[in-house]
C-alpha cells in the first residue's frame, strides 16, 4: 500500500542528510511504526509521504501510484494526518473543524452535520455534547480525539500519525492508543505512526522500523525485535519497556 | 474666550460643517480604505519573504518619518496640482506603515499547528489564507488599521494648505484670523470623529476576537453612518436655506456653470480680501466658493490651472518669484510688466487695489525721535548698537542684501522670529528695529514709527487683483471687480487687519469696513 524506495532528504544541497536511503513497505491494513529519538529523521520521513516535505531523491508509492506526480493538495485529502500539536482552528466549533474539508468540497450542511456526529461518536466524543463546543473548551485528550475525527472525515485508506499521543498524560495516551487500534482495525486503515516510545510501537505496530541519524537500523515485527535486537541501539531502546514489564511482574507476584 | 461674541459666532461656523466634515470624512475614509487594500495584500506577500519584508517596511518607515505637512507639500509638487488628489495620496501613504507592520506581525503569529493542520487536511494556499491565516491574524491587523485611522483622521486636517476641504479649514483659518469659535468647532469635531472611528474599529477588533457577527455588523453600520453623516447634515441645512429670493431669479440672466473659486494665502489680510471679493461677486449674483490659506507659490499655480478664479497677490512677490526678476524698477513699470507676463499665462491682471504691503523698517517712536532717525539712511551710523528682528526668510531675501549694499547698513545683532511676536519684542525693547509688513494692524498703534526708504531699495508690493481665464470671460463680473481698483488705501487695509488681529473682530466685520466699489 505504501512503499518508500531509497528515499533521501537533504536540507543543504547534499552535504548532510536528514534522511538517507530509507526503503520501507507497509502492506494494506497494516501499521508501521517509525521509532527513534529526536533528530533521527522519523518525522521527516512520514511528512514526505503526504508531501509536506519533498524528498531530495527516491520515490514514494501510495496505492501503487508515484505520489511525486500527484497534486499535493489532492494527495493530502486522501491521506489522514494526525500530529502532536493537533492544530484545531480556534475560531470554529468542533463539528466545523471535523468537516472543514467536506465543506470546501461542497458537501451539504445537513450531510456534514450527520457526518460530524458520526465521526465524533466514533472517537467517543458524544456529538450532542461536543459538536457545538469550541476547541478551547476541550481537554488535551478530547482535542486529539477531534484531531482523529478530522483525519477520518474524508474516509482515507491511509493514515499518517506524527507522535499523535506525545503531548498526552499516560492514562489518556493509553485510552487513545487502544481506541486508535480499534478504529484502525474496524476501517482497515494502512498507517504509519511516528513515535519515540518503544512500548507504544510494540503495542500498536505490525512492523517497527528503528531509525537513527536518518537511517533505518532495523526493521521487523515486534516479536522479531524482542527476540533479536540485532543492534546495540535497538537493544537499548528495548531495554526500557522490558525492565518496566519485569518490575511490574515482580511487584505483582 | 467664551464670551457672548464667541457663542454668537458658533452658528455661522456650524453652517460650514457639512462641507468640511464631508471633505474630511471622504479624505479619511477613502484613504484608509486604499491603505487597507494596499497594505494587507502587501503584508501577506511580505510575511513569508524576509527580503521583501525588509524592503517594504523600510520604505514605509521612511514615508512615516516625513512630517505630515512636508509629505503633503511633496505631493503637491509631484502631481503639479493642489486640492483633493495630493492630499489623498499623502494620506494613503501615511496609512500604510501601521497596517503593513501589523499584517506582517499578525501573519507571523498564526499558530504553526493550525498551518500544519491546514496543509495536512489538504487546503490549497488560498483556502489556507482565507480560512486559517486571515481570521487568526485579524485582531492584530485590525489593531493596525485602528492606529492608521487615528493618524489619517488627524493628518487630514493638514490638507488645508494644499487646498483640500477638511475640518482643518476651521483650525488653520481659526489660527490665522484669531477666530476662537472656528478653532473650537474644528478641534471638537475632528477629535470627536477620531474617537468615534477608533471606537468603531475597536468594535470590529472585538468582533474578530469573539468571532461575533453582531459586533461586526454594529461596527460596520456605525462607520457607514459616519460616512453618510455629512450628507444628512447638508440635507438638514438646505431645508432652511431654500427660499427663492428675487436676486436668484435675476441671476438666471447669466448662466454660471459652476461657482467661482476665490483663493488666498494664509494670513489675515488675505482672509479679509477673500471676504471682500466674495461680497463684490455676490452683488453681481455670482456663486462663489472659497479656497483659503493656499501657499504663496501654490496659489498662483492654482490660478493658472483654473482651480481658483481670482485672488489678490503682491507685485513684488510676482516680480521675484514668478518672473524671477531682481532689477529695481518703479511701481508703475512693475505693474505693466506683470500684466504682460501674466497675460501670456492666461491670467488677467485687473490692476492695483490701492494699498501696498511691502517690507518696512520700524522702530519705537520714542527711540527714533531720541536718535533722530527718520529713514533707513539715518539708521546707518547707529546700526552697530541696534538689534534688528524679522521673520527668518527676510534675512536671506535679495531685498535685505540690496539694503545692506545700497545703504551700507550693518546691525549689531539680528534676530529671527515669527511676525506675530516681533511687535511685542520691539515694544519690550528686545529689538530696536523690526522689518514689518506695511499693512499689519499692529503697526498702527501709534507706538511705532515707519522709516522711509529714500533710495527706493525695498521693492513695491502693491496688491494686485488677478483673475482666471474663465472669470475673465464673464464681462459683468469683471466690470464689477474692476471697480475695486484703487479703492483700498494702505491705512484702510491696516485698520481692517487690526480689527481682526488686535480687536478680535470677525473677518466678515473687518471686510465690511472696506468700501464696496461704486457702480
Amino acid at each position: 500500500m505504501i512503499e518508500l524506495r531509497d528515499i533521501c532528504k537533504s536540507w543543504d544541497g547534499g552535504k548532510t542528510f536528514a534522511v538517507k536511503n530509507v526503503s520501507l513497505e507497509v502492506p494494506a491494513g497494516k501499521v508501521l511504526a517509525l521509532l527513534g529519538g529526536s533528530g533521527s529523521g522519523k518525522s521527516t520521513t512520514v511528512k514526505m509521504i503526504n508531501r509536506l516535505i519533498e524528498p531530495t531523491s527516491g520515490s514514494i508509492l501510495v496505492g501503487g501510484e508515484d505520489i511525486t506526480q500527484q497534486d499535493p493538495t489532492l494527495l493530502r485529502r486522501r491521506i489522514g494526518y494526525v500530529f502532536q500539536s493537533i492544530g484545531l482552528l480556534p475560531h470554529m466549533t468542533v463539528a466545523d473543524n471535523v468537516t472543514l474539508l467536506l465543506k470546501l468540497q461542497g458537501v451539504a450542511a445537513e450531510e456534514r452535520t450527520e457526518r460530524a456526529n458520526q465521526l465524533l461518536d466514533m472517537v467517543d466524543l458524544p456529538s450532542e455534547t461536543f459538536a457545538r463546543r469550541l476547541p478551547s473548551e476541550l481537554s488535551g485528550g478530547q482535542r486529539q480525539r477531534v484531531g482523529f475525527a478530522r483525519a477520518l472525515a474524508a474516509e482515507p485508506k491511509v493514515m499518517l500519525l506524527d507522535e499523535p499521543f506525545g503531548a498526552l498524560d499516560p492514562v489518556t495516551r493509553d485510552t487513545l492508543q487502544v481506541e486508535f487500534q480499534r478504529i484502525q482495525r474496524q476501517l482497515g486503515l494502512t498507517a504509519v505512526i511516528v513515535t519515540h516510545d518503544m512500548a507504544e510501537a510494540l503495542l500498536l505496530a505490525d512492523v517497527i522500523a528503528v531509525m537513527n541519524m536518518g537511517e533505518v537500523l532495523r526493521i521487523g515485527t515486534p516479536r522479531e525485535l524482542l527476540q533479536d535486537p540485532g543492534d546495540d541501539y535497538v537493544a537499548r531502546l528495548l531495554e526500557t519497556p522490558r525492565r518496566h514489564g519485569q518490575l511490574v511482574h515482580e511487584l505483582g507476584s | 474666550m467664551f464670551d457672548a461674541d464667541f457663542w454668537s459666532r458658533i452658528p455661522h461656523q456650524l453652517s460650514l460643517l457639512p462641507d468640511r466634515l464631508g471633505g474630511h470624512v471622504f479624505l479619511a475614509f477613502s484613504s484608509l480604505l486604499a491603505g487597507v487594500l494596499i497594505s494587507i495584500p502587501l503584508g501577506i506577500f511580505c510575511s513569508r519573504r524576509p527580503k521583501a519584508e525588509r524592503g517594504a517596511v523600510t520604505i514605509a518607515n521612511v514615508i512615516q518619518t516625513i512630517p505630515g505637512m512636508a509629505l503633503l507639500a511633496i505631493m503637491v509638487f509631484a502631481f503639479q496640482r493642489t486640492g483633493m488628489l495630493p492630499a489623498w495620496v499623502a494620506l494613503v501613504l501615511y496609512s500604510i506603515l501601521p497596517i503593513l507592520r501589523n499584517t506582517i506581525a499578525g501573519m507571523k503569529t498564526v499558530d504553526p499547528g493550525c498551518i500544519e493542520a491546514a496543509d495536512g487536511i489538504g487546503l490549497n494556499r488560498w483556502q489556507k489564507l482565507r480560512i486559517v491565516e486571515l481570521p487568526l491574524a485579524a485582531p492584530t491587523i485590525l489593531a493596525g488599521v485602528r492606529t492608521a485611522s487615528a493618524w489619517v483622521v488627524g493628518a487630514a486636517t493638514l490638507a488645508y494648505p494644499v487646498g483640500a476641504t477638511s475640518l482643518g479649514d476651521y483650525i488653520f483659518a481659526g489660527l490665522q484670523t484669531s477666530n476662537s469659535a472656528a478653532l473650537m468647532v474644528g478641534c471638537v469635531c475632528s477629535a470627536a470623529l477620531a474617537l468615534l472611528l477608533d471606537m468603531l474599529l475597536g468594535g470590529l477588533e472585538v468582533a474578530s476576537k469573539k468571532r461575533s457577527r453582531m459586533w461586526a455588523f454594529g461596527s460596520i453600520a456605525g462607520m457607514a453612518a459616519i460616512a453618510v453623516s455629512p450628507l444628512l447634515l447638508r440635507a438638514m441645512h438646505q431645508e432652511k436655506t431654500i427660499t427663492p429670493v428675487p436676486e436668484m431669479v435675476a441671476a438666471e440672466a447669466f448662466q454660471q456653470d459652476k461657482p467661482y473659486v476665490i483663493g488666498g494665502k494664509p494670513f489675515t489680510e488675505q482672509y479679509i480680501l477673500i471676504d471682500h471679493l466674495r461680497e463684490v461677486l455676490q452683488e453681481e449674483n455670482r456663486e462663489t466658493e472659497v479656497k483659503a490659506g493656499l501657499g504663496s507659490n501654490v496659489v498662483l499655480q492654482s490660478l493658472k490651472r483654473g482651480e481658483i478664479d481670482c485672488y489678490v497677490d503682491y507685485s513684488g512677490t510676482l516680480w521675484a518669484n514668478e518672473m524671477e526678476r531682481s532689477d529695481n524698477v518703479s511701481s508703475a513699470e512693475m505693474m505693466i510688466d506683470i500684466g504682460t507676463h501674466l497675460k501670456e499665462q492666461g491670467i488677467l491682471t485687473l490692476g492695483p487695489l490701492g494699498f501696498r504691503n511691502d517690507y518696512v523698517f520700524a522702530m519705537r517712536k520714542e527711540q527714533a525721535d531720541e536718535m533722530g532717525i527718520r529713514s533707513i539712511a539715518d539708521l546707518v551710523p547707529h546700526a552697530n548698537e541696534l538689534t534688528a528682528a524679522c521673520e527668518i526668510e527676510f534675512w536671506s531675501r535679495p531685498e535685505w542684501k540690496n539694503v545692506q549694499t545700497e545703504y551700507g547698513l550693518q546691525f549689531g545683532k539680528t534676530k529671527s522670529m515669527d511676525a506675530a511676536l516681533m511687535y511685542g519684542a520691539l515694544s519690550r525693547g528686545e529689538a530696536d528695529v523690526i522689518v514689518a509688513y506695511r499693512t499689519d494692524g499692529r503697526l498702527g498703534s501709534g507706538e511705532f514709527v515707519e522709516l522711509e526708504d529714500p533710495r527706493f531699495v525695498l521693492p513695491p508690493y502693491d496688491a494686485v487683483l488677478l483673475v482666471s481665464e474663465r472669470l475673465a470671460k464673464d464681462r459683468a463680473a469683471i466690470d464689477k471687480l474692476r471697480k475695486m481698483v484703487n479703492t483700498i488705501s494702505t491705512p484702510e487695509m491696516r485698520k481692517a487687519n487690526g480689527m481682526v488681529d488686535l480687536q478680535e473682530k470677525s473677518v466678515a466685520e473687518a471686510a465690511a469696513t472696506l468700501d464696496p466699489p461704486v457702480n
